[in-house]
């Protein structure tokens, strides 16, 4: 079983991808949340991009506004709410990516899991932005969803 | 079971608003959305055929993904737009 007490923050592909795929690593990190297993953090925001993401999602899949309302309904029931978060970072490429970083700070989340290649760049520090993020937040990770859950499988084995 | 509760007028907008885009009346939306706090569904019976219709797709995890990064941006742009107005 999986067991860690990582505070984190994931991005609106992530829930849309779980939906998708639920048996997926994006569907994987979803259901380390529900079982409590991470403490997922979640804002309007957050919520909001889900919902909104429903109306660009490739019409091949045929997901409903309904699915993607349930699942954001459930967001309640596994995440923790925060009402505000303070704008504290301003992301240099992707202005709407900066949320997600205030939102990672605003509850002390050590970990964005994102497939957001300007939230991953911040990981990057060969790049001025990268250098400048991890000297701002060294605590913060961005990873993917295959990362993360490789991370939670690894400390898993470890106890 | 039949319950009156009060809600803010703040609440009862969101609730219109949200009912009135799932093409349903407040009441049954609302006793969905209880229904779905009492008895949460899985991940994949939220997702129901539409796991099916990705497996059949034969796109891969990082396909779609990129799929659903390039539906985030566009998704943005199209609010930064509304905003802009």
């Amino acid at each position: 079983m999986i067991r860690s007490g990582h505070h984190v923050v994931f991005d609106c592909v992530v829930f849309a991808q779980a939906l998708i795929s639920p048996t997926g690593p994006a569907g994987e990190c979803v259901n380390a949340a529900r079982r409590g297993l991470v403490r997922l953090f979640v804002s309007e925001y957050l919520v909001g991009e889900i919902r909104e993401l429903d109306r660009k999602i490739p019409a091949k899949y045929e997901v409903t506004f309904q699915q993607v309302n349930d699942l954001a309904d459930q967001l309640i029931l596994f995440g923790t709410f925060v009402h505000v978060v303070p704008s504290v970072y301003h992301h240099p490429y992707d202005p709407d990516d900066s949320h997600y970083v205030d939102l990672a700070i605003a509850t002390n989340s050590s970990l964005v899991v994102s497939r957001d290649r300007h939230l991953l760049d911040l990981m990057d520090q060969s790049r001025t932005d990268g250098k400048d993020f991890f000297q701002r937040f060294p605590h913060l990770k961005v990873v993917t969803p295959d990362n993360f859950v490789r991370q939670l499988r690894a400390e898993n084995q470890k106890t | 079971m039949s319950i009156t509760i009060a809600l803010s007028s703040e609440v009862e907008a969101i609730l219109k608003d949200r009912a009135a885009a799932a093409g349903e009346d407040v009441a049954t939306y609302a006793a969905k959305v209880l229904e779905s706090i009492a008895r949460p569904k899985s991940l994949e019976e939220l997702s129901g055929p539409v796991h099916r219709r990705f497996i059949e797709s034969g796109a891969t995890e990082d396909e779609l993904g990129e799929e659903l990064e390039k539906a985030k941006h566009a998704m943005r742009a199209e609010r930064r737009a509304r905003d802009s107005k």
